[in-house]
């Protein structure tokens, strides 16, 4: 029911398209300069016609799958964005209500040394921060903290690999977003703002590690002093 | 002097019908325009692009009718004065038919023309928007309020903009009539001035004149205010264009 649902626009649009080509070829339109003024008024009255329908079709077209965003919205990304990363500074990001835990690991280390890498491109800042714990208990602590994005991605992923920590980047990094606007002639009376869309509003995470005390770390991380 | 008594408005209602049948080409044109002011929107009118430094990337493109509406503004000024030409002019004579009558049944016609070409232009927005929902593959679709109401407010407001803008062609056409060197003043107006301003030598680095003018419409926040102004606006250029025209010789 809900595959017929979501072809139902493809399927009136092929339809009108055939209906179309079918008139077209019968009345011979192609020959515009031979075109009389009957065959004008049936070319326009195709043209209304697509037209009318397209404006059924897009006032009916499955909420879910356009997202219905203000001005207002996308500012408050923007914010609870700026609001992970002063937080991660100060190494107060489990107080907030707007940023969530997405995903924890823990690992075990032996030795007293890691390095922490990606695998996606070089001189690439991977947004990590670090914390020292009290104690030496041999255990590295990832928790992933995001607040909320406008798409949904795995995110970064981590692994541990012979003291080194290897953060690995989600396969789609590239996203391409269409909005859907007003024209001048309404916008001018609804007062609307053109739309900014921040990067921050696909990829609002970072990573936060916790080490043990003395666990000498290198790789492009940000230390939080506590 | 004739036997039977004509009355004007039958006259105007018989010479708007023959327009509306005759200049039937307008509108193949007017299609013509629209359908390619809709396949350059396809590439999105304004967008933007950025990535953050932990390497992702996002691409905006928005998608409005607002060229295809632009377009079809120029397309009502070309056409209005299109049909002051002597071509068009000319086929008035085969009427009873006096200069008022024959302007008469003009405006009638470039008015409905207006309806015809603002509800379809505006239309066809919402045909940019499907082609892009069906057809395009993105990760986001966004959409401003988009309700009947902006719809029917939209209608109002770009036949409005599209009727001004026939109006004004109609008086630059007639303009023409009177004299061939009105039009190249009205060049060298339209043209001369933006980059007389733009040189530096003006007041202001812009033509503020032409910005002015059109604040006093697209600034105007109340849609009945914008209505009445340029209905206003359109019966002073209509007039004006009745006035030029009751001077000139029959057939001229």
């Amino acid at each position: 029911m809900t595959l017929i649902m979501q072809l139902l626009p493809l399927i009136i649009m092929i339809g009108l398209i055939v209906v179309i080509v079918v008139i077209v070829k019968k009345n011979d339109l192609f020959r515009i300069n031979q075109m009389s003024g009957n065959k004008i008024k049936w070319v326009l009255s195709i043209y209304g016609i697509i037209l009318l329908a397209s404006i059924v079709v897009f006032f009916s077209l499955p909420d879910d799958e356009i997202t219905s965003i203000s001005q207002v919205d996308s500012e408050k990304i923007e914010r609870s964005n700026q609001e992970l990363y002063n937080r991660a500074h100060l190494g107060t990001l489990e107080q907030s209500k707007q940023i969530t835990v997405k995903e924890k690991w823990q690992f075990d280390v032996k030795e007293q040394f890691l390095q922490v890498t990606s695998n996606g491109e070089e001189n690439q800042d991977i947004i990590i921060f670090v914390e020292r714990k009290e104690s030496n208990d041999g255990e590295i602590d990832v928790v992933k903290y995001a607040t909320e994005s406008l798409v949904n991605h795995g995110g970064y992923q981590v692994e541990l690999n012979n003291n080194k920590l290897i953060v690995q980047q989600p396969d789609k990094m590239d996203y391409h977003f269409a909005i859907f606007t007003n024209e001048f002639s309404i916008t001018q009376f609804t007062g609307e703002k053109r739309l900014h869309f921040p990067t921050s509003a696909i990829e609002a995470e970072l990573l936060y590690i916790r080490i043990p005390k003395d666990l000498e770390l290198t790789g492009e991380v940000q230390f939080v002093e506590l | 002097m004739s036997l039977t008594e004509v009355n004007h408005w039958g006259i105007v209602k018989k010479q708007y019908k023959f327009k509306l049948k005759a200049y039937a080409g307008v509108f193949t044109s007017m299609m013509v325009v629209q359908v390619i002011a809709l396949l350059l929107s396809l590439g999105g009118t304004g967008g933007s692009s950025g990535s953050s430094s932990s390497g992702f990337s996002l691409t905006t493109n928005s998608y409005s009718g607002s060229m295809v509406i632009a377009f079809t503004m120029v397309w009502a000024f070309i056409t209005a004065i299109l049909i002051t030409t002597k071509a068009y002019r000319d086929d008035d004579f085969t009427f009873v038919t006096n200069r008022l009558t024959s302007n008469l049944s003009n405006m009638l016609f470039l008015t409905i023309a207006s309806i015809i070409a603002g509800t379809t232009s505006l239309l066809t927005g919402y045909l940019l928007k499907v082609i892009v929902y069906l057809f395009f593959d993105v990760d986001l679709l966004i959409s401003s309020s988009q309700t009947f109401s902006t719809l029917l407010i939209g209608l109002v407001a770009t036949i409005m903009y599209i009727l001004l803008f026939a109006a004004l062609g109609y008086l630059v056409g007639v303009l023409a009539q009177l004299s061939k060197m009105l039009i190249i003043i009205l060049v060298a107006l339209f043209i001369g001035y933006p980059i007389y301003a733009s040189t530096g030598t003006g007041i202001r680095d812009e033509p503020t004149l032409f910005i002015t003018i059109g604040q006093f419409y697209q600034g105007e926040s109340t849609l009945l205010l914008l209505v009445i102004k340029i209905i206003l606006t359109v019966i002073v250029l209509f007039f004006t264009s009745l006035i030029i025209t009751n001077r000139l010789e029959v057939k001229q």
